[in-house]
């Protein structure tokens, strides 16, 4: 598993830094590189072109009229009348220049490109810095050289006449060029490095999320965490989120086996009295009286109404009861449970009373009553004889309704007040009571499946078991 | 009493079969929904008790046309199918009564006789004000209980749970026969709330009067029964 995840990423990593690379070749050479050799052509064919008119005029005039006609038109290109760039050369059958502006050059700076056509490189340019041009910007300084492009014709009757076009502009994209087969190169390797170093750490971490997962599956210990040290900040929030589900997971597995072992606890005591009370009966080798066989189907009513509630609770908790969307009015449910609990309460000389006005709430009505009973059946319990229970149901100024039960025991210590809503969870000193400890289960289930929320508060003396309603 | 049984599950057909023939009924049952449509619409009886997962035909299927057609006799469904809303949707399909499996033979008993009892008052004269046991009378227009000539004071509740059982005199009558039916409320209660009900208004009915007979008995492992003394 892990080799092909790794190898996966490699090949992930070469194929976009070819697609990349690729990108910048296409870009630069196919795009720029087309467009430098299309330019070179177009201006020698101009200068060509050019040179044509010029024998012809050379033709007509004769040569001291052409070397006038030339000379005129130089002066006019200095003083920037003549429209584009002008570079002559006039020599005469000696080889003596009789006008021109292109200096001198030596051998060593010519280029022969085709016959007639030569580029000489770099040649001394006066004048101002041209600060618009691409390698003055790509260089960082002022170049001073310039480049031309010279058609060479001989004339007739002895002598040379040299047509030049600056190419500067194409050398620019000739820089331009190399810099992007260099920026390739560059872009390349730096790519190379960077994904190797990131898919090192990627595969580090990853190794890390596996290693641990993979310690967990044969050790089956969920206690176990993803170590957070030496992890690249991107995959912090990650490896939390995969820590806290680990969290959440060992939390509900953990109450789960405790569930499970509260049942198993919880349903041995009964059973084995049921057990003993058939074996007793057995051995007296007698018939059962009617209320003998009554205390055995009570014992196992009250097991099968144990489990009732386990699976109750269970759907509750997954949501499977669908909230039917009906309006019920809490304050009348409430006042109904009151009701109905009130003889209950005063067989230990209790008394009930209900507060509150209408609260009408998107809610299953019976499930809602079973709440108020379950808090009510509480109440009667863990009350002090004689005590006062109120039922108080009030809307809040923010919309939600408030569901208050308060009796006047002796509460529940802090500590196990998040305790109480687990199933079979009971305090030390309500073991004696008759109960399993499913009530607040099934009081914090219900409570979940309508987005309310419960919590627990002590009096002193009393508690108020309150529920909120969103509004 | 005749009643059509139509449950797919032989073994628990049986067992219901059988509990009630000890009760003196006759008891027809159909193992596939349209067998059992065929039988309801085509046989006289008192009560149809209907599972809902049926082969053939489901439950609520046979039920709709059997109230489609006109048929009025009282059916009760039983199912494993026990979430409140699935209860509301049997009894909006037109059931009158519905029982989650797994259940006590006894409770089923006690709600297919009240079922029946149902049916034959309406066949009968519904139309009643005042009903009477023994020295016990309940005017329920006027709200009031009499004994042996005696006003008996009443709460609210307490009238209802009394019209409830006088209205099946000489049934048994479930603890969660009397929530659903007296309460409205389908919840456990997890307590005896209903048996501290029940003997407050033994102590009423019975207890208040020295020297006549008890009505409202306790049925062990069943529920309760408000019965004319045995002659």
């Amino acid at each position: 598993m892990k080799r092909k995840g790794s190898r996966t990423l490699r090949r992930l990593g070469v194929f976009y830094l070819l697609i990349l690379a690729a990108a910048i070749w296409m870009v630069s050479v196919q795009r720029f590189g087309g467009k430098a050799d299309s330019i070179r052509l177009r201006t020698t064919a101009e200068a060509e072109a050019e040179t044509q008119a010029l024998l012809a005029l050379f033709e007509a005039e004769g040569p001291a009229g052409f070397e006038v006609y030339l000379a005129k038109r130089l002066e006019l290109a200095a003083h920037g009348a003549a429209g584009s760039e002008c570079y002559y050369r006039l020599v005469d059958g000696q080889g003596e220049v009789r006008v021109g502006n292109i200096p001198e050059w030596g051998e060593e700076s010519v280029r022969r490109i085709s016959p007639g056509v030569i580029l000489l490189d770099d040649i001394e340019r006066p004048g101002a810095p041209r600060w618009w041009s691409l390698s003055w910007l790509l260089q960082g300084d002022y170049n001073p050289d310039y480049d031309l492009l010279l058609v060479e014709r001989d004339l007739p009757g002895g002598g040379k006449l040299y047509v030049g076009r600056d190419t500067e502009y194409w050398s620019d994209l000739h820089v331009f060029y190399q810099v992007s087969a260099w920026s390739l190169l560059v872009v390349t390797l730096v790519g190379l490095a960077a994904g190797m170093l990131s898919s090192r750490s990627i595969l580090r971490t990853m190794g890390k999320i596996n290693g641990m997962a993979q310690e967990i599956i044969r050790t089956k210990d969920l206690g176990k965490r993803i170590p957070t040290d030496r992890i690249g900040s991107d995959f912090l929030d990650t490896v939390g989120n995969l820590n806290e589900m680990l969290d959440k997971i060992e939390e509900s597995v953990s109450r789960i086996r405790e569930a499970s072992n509260g049942i198993a606890h919880d349903l041995r005591t009964p059973l084995t009295r049921l057990r003993n009370r058939l074996e007793e009966l057995s051995s007296q080798g007698r018939s059962a009286t009617p209320e003998e066989i009554d205390l055995l189907l009570g014992e196992v009513d009250g097991l099968l109404s144990t489990f009732r509630s386990i699976l109750h609770i269970s759907q509750l908790e997954m949501g499977s009861a669908s909230l039917p969307q009906e309006e019920v009015d809490l304050a009348t449910i409430a006042r109904d449970a009151v009701e109905m609990y009130e003889p209950l309460l005063e067989e230990r000389r209790q008394s009930v009373v209900f507060e509150g006005e209408s609260a009408l709430l998107k809610a299953d009505g019976n499930l809602l009553f079973q709440l108020v009973s379950n808090f009510l059946d509480n109440a009667r319990k863990y009350g002090p004889e004689g005590g006062r229970v109120v039922c108080r149901v009030q809307r809040e100024a923010d919309g939600s309704v408030l569901l208050e039960v308060t009796d006047e025991g002796a509460g529940i210590p802090v500590e196990h007040q998040s305790r109480v809503f687990e199933r079979f969870y009971r305090l030390e000193t309500s073991r004696g009571s008759p109960g399993v400890g499913l009530g607040l289960s099934m009081v914090a289930a219900i409570a979940q499946l309508h987005g309310a929320t419960v919590s627990l508060r002590n009096r002193n003396p009393g508690l108020a078991a309150q529920v909120r309603f969103p509004a | 009493m005749r009643i059509l049984v139509v449950e797919d599950d032989e073994q628990v057909a049986a067992y219901i079969a059988k509990g009630f023939k000890e009760s003196g009924s006759v008891v027809d049952v159909a193992v596939d929904g349209r067998e059992g449509l065929f039988l309801a619409t085509t046989e006289d009886y008192d009560v149809v008790v209907l599972d809902r997962m049926l082969p053939q035909l489901d439950g609520l299927t046979v039920l709709r046309t059997l109230r489609g057609s006109g048929k009025q006799v009282p059916i009760l469904i039983l199912s494993t199918l026990d979430q409140v809303n699935e209860k509301v949707e049997g009894l909006k399909s037109g059931a009158d009564d519905y029982l989650a499996k797994p259940f006590s033979f006894s409770e089923l008993l006690a709600r297919v006789e009240a079922l029946a009892r149902r049916g034959g008052v309406a066949a009968g004269g519904a139309d009643a004000t005042v009903l009477r046991i023994h020295d016990l009378e309940v005017d329920l227009l006027a709200r009031r209980v009499k004994r042996a000539g005696r006003e008996i004071e009443m709460q609210a509740k307490e009238f209802s749970l009394l019209e409830f059982l006088i209205r099946h005199a000489d049934q048994v009558v479930s603890r969660t026969m009397l929530l659903e039916k007296v309460w409205h409320y389908h919840f456990d209660p997890q307590t005896n709330v209903i048996d501290v009900h029940i003997s407050r208004l033994r102590s009423k009915v019975d207890k208040a009067f020295e020297g006549e007979p008890a009505l409202l008995k306790t049925i062990r492992g069943m529920g309760y029964k408000l019965e004319s003394p045995q002659a």
